[in-house]
């Protein structure tokens, strides 16, 4: 039985939150197309994956990620939740969130979307 | 297709018809829209009646589809797109979404959209749409 999906996610996100990057890059296909936000130019490929995470962990500190609900079918994984961060000004940034995830058949990441308001929801409320 | 699907093509089909008494018809009594999370939520169908009445005075919706769906109890996690028509601006828009959708016997209870709406610089006043 192949794990959950919601399962490979949380060991991504304790790659993330150990900031090992080699760990977190490990997750996803060589043409892996990611939509960290849709509505903005995708990054294409891992490398390219490599320089955003790369430039968002120095640009952003104290970094959460919590998925209130998920849902999932044999190929995507569904979530919805939230992010917060400090930002480079120090304002602490809150973006709820929900995102599609696809998975290869040998359990690799080659598709994310992510849908929100980029906007900071803190300045516009 | 789950009980939940059904009913949410249900809403879908009342919507391309303009078919409002259809699509009210397909929320619980103390159904929820949070039309951009973050903001005050509708809580009511008469106020639901209202923001789409308001929406259709400032756009068209001429497509809904559901491109992906993962379902988990009595939750609907969706991915679609809309195209829009914007009336203001002469322009017809993609806007490309998702939603969480909650159901309490077989009526949606929760709604929650996600988008970008920076795609609608000429947006009507929603936030009095309610």
């Amino acid at each position: 039985m192949s794990e959950a999906k919601i399962d490979v996610i949380r060991r991504l996100q304790q790659a993330i939150a150990a900031k090992d990057k080699a760990g977190f890059l490990d997750f996803f296909a060589p043409e892996v197309e990611y939509h960290y936000h849709v509505g903005t130019r995708p990054l294409m490929g891992r490398d390219w994956v490599e320089k955003f995470i790369t430039k968002y962990w120095a640009d952003n500190s104290g970094s959460t990620w919590v998925i209130e609900r998920h849902a999932e079918t044999d190929t995507h994984l569904f979530t919805e939740g939230r992010e917060e961060y400090v930002n480079a000004s120090g304002q602490t940034v809150t973006h709820p969130y929900m995102g599609v995830i696809e998975f290869k058949p040998d359990g690799k990441i080659v598709s994310w979307r992510d849908y929100f308001q980029m906007a900071d929801p803190n300045a516009t409320h | 297709m789950s009980e939940n699907m059904k009913t949410l093509e249900a809403m879908i089909a009342a919507s391309k018809r303009k078919d409002h008494d259809a699509f009210v018809d397909t929320l619980a009594d103390d159904f929820e829209y949070h039309w951009r999370v973050g903001t005050k939520p509708i809580r009511d169908k008469a106020t639901m009646r209202k923001f789409i009445r308001n929406y259709e005075q400032g756009f068209d919706q001429r497509e809904w589809t559901v491109l992906n769906w993962a379902e988990k109890g009595d939750t609907l996690l969706v991915e679609g797109v809309e195209k829009l028509y914007d009336r203001a601006r002469d322009v017809l828009i993609d806007n490309p979404f998702m939603q969480a959708i909650e159901f309490r016997e077989g009526k949606i209870c929760k709604l929650r959209d996600y988008y970008d709406s920076a795609r609608f610089p000429a947006a009507p006043n929603q936030e009095s749409a309610a």
